[in-house]
């Protein structure tokens, strides 16, 4: 086990004779003692495994290395976030050996960033099997991206403090702006709007092209980055936003209450149809959700067959569920005879979809589902079975 | 005379490469997923930060 290195601290010495002395030999004053420097987080070049993040963190807060080696290899274990946050550091904090060349560390570090996105991304390419960007990753991504914004705003360990919370002042501003502008983008796209942002994504793209050969204007990667993100995120879970906001209850009592189709841009859907007698045979439910959750109460006498997509979130029908990203739902029972067969068809953007014979089962997940790579599935959920199905009303 | 910035050219491509797909998938010539779109972000982002690092260092 290795120990952090410190400066071996200097003897104290006899105090010197102000009077000057007579003879050739006489040593000059030392310089006068000013405020030490202030401690600088940097990498370890001597005391390393991989990039010396452990090193230079045990060096900085004097204790042993080994201690942030465990915790980075326990919490990359468990969840990945120790492999995230060592790369962070590694990228981030700069090596004792480059203190004279932060800009030449700074681009290293650009390089590497880019290098393993476009690692991520080739991963990601190669099947579904193999995209893990799920929901957790994501967010520390972005919380990685907000912590690079304002380690930049800050000027890494400039020691100016109040130029440093200018600095931070306006990287903050900036990230307010970008998640203004996000949303924005995304409340346009999901109204019919995802023509015109896609066309001002090019237009952007080609002013950079442009901008190339007068100086450079990297600056247009921002806006670029804000329209294209949010109008992606859109387009990839369908979002439609034309059937309205807010919070919708129906309550049938009879077939002829009973819609085809229900259809919402952003809130939740309730329908209650334990108090329809719905008839032996096949009866047709159309449901499309933008963003948020459909909430469907079955009686315990129907057959529920259904067939959904989720653009993200999860689907839960009575006995079954899944979820994830790209979420193609198909639950076909065989039925015996004389079965009244509700067939649900839905489409939900980003949300939840929820089938129940029991309302107070609501957002109750099955925490025994199993999760592998962007999706997960289970079937143990609430003891709530599709026993209709085989048993004629 | 004004420097060339091979950065902004890579970026400028790749961000034209992005509209392209976003514009086909709202004129329904194809349907972007989530499989499809997180790859090709990052590959967007990837190239703009790869040029953007290598660039600096000249």
């Amino acid at each position: 086990m290795s120990t952090p290195e410190h400066p071996p601290e200097p003897e104290p010495t006899e105090p010197q004779p102000t009077e000057p002395q007579p003879g050739p030999a006489t040593p000059p004053p030392p310089p006068a003692a000013g405020p030490p420097p202030p401690r600088k987080l940097t990498r370890s070049s001597e005391d390393r495994m991989l990039g010396g993040v452990a090193g230079g963190l045990g060096r900085y807060f004097s204790v042993d290395p080994m201690i942030f080696r465990i915790s980075f290899v326990v919490l990359a274990i468990a969840g990945g976030a120790g492999a995230l946050g060592y790369l962070a550091a590694w990228l981030l904090v700069p090596s004792d050996a480059q203190q004279g060349a932060a800009r030449t560390d700074g681009n290293r570090a650009v390089t590497v960033a880019g290098g393993v996105v476009l690692a991520v991304a080739a991963l990601a390419a190669l099947g579904p099997g193999l995209v893990f960007i799920g929901p957790p990753l994501l967010g520390l991504a972005v919380l990685a991206l907000i912590g690079v914004v304002l380690w930049r705003a800050a000027g890494g360990e400039d020691g100016d403090a109040g130029r440093a919370a200018r600095r931070i002042g306006l990287g903050i501003l900036l990230l307010v702006v970008v998640v203004a502008g996000f949303l924005a983008v995304v409340v346009g796209a999901t109204v019919g709007g995802g023509a015109i942002i896609a066309g001002l994504v090019i237009a952007t793209g080609v002013a950079l092209v442009v901008g190339a050969f007068l100086g450079g204007a990297r600056w247009l990667v921002i806006p670029a980055l804000v329209l294209a993100v949010p109008l992606g995120l859109v387009a990839a879970s369908g979002i439609d936003g034309h059937g309205g906001i807010g919070d919708r209850n129906y309550n049938p009592t009879t077939t002829a209450e009973l819609r085809v189709g229900y259809k919402l841009g952003i809130g939740r859907i309730g329908l209650d149809l334990r108090g329809v007698d719905l008839p032996a045979g096949r009866t047709d439910l159309k449901v499309d959700m933008g963003i948020g959750s459909l909430q469907l109460v079955v009686p315990a006498d129907v057959c529920v067959a259904s067939r959904a997509h989720l653009g993200a979130g999860y689907v839960h029908v009575l006995d079954r569920e899944s979820g994830g990203v790209d979420v193609d739902w198909r639950q076909s029972p065989a039925e015996g005879p004389k079965v009244k067969r509700l067939v649900l068809d839905s489409k939900v953007g980003v949300g939840a979809l929820e089938v129940v014979h029991d309302p107070s089962l609501f957002g109750g997940r099955d925490h025994t589902r199993s999760f592998s790579g962007s999706s997960f599935s289970g079937n143990s959920f609430g003891g709530e079975r599709n026993a209709a199905c085989t048993t004629p009303a | 005379m004004r420097r060339f910035d091979p950065a902004s050219l890579v970026a400028g491509l790749a961000v034209c490469g992005l509209g392209v797909l976003l514009l086909l998938d709202q004129l329904d010539v194809l349907k972007l997923s989530f499989g499809y779109l997180a790859p090709a972000l990052l590959a967007t982002v990837g190239a703009i930060l790869l040029s953007a690092g290598l660039a600096g260092r000249r």
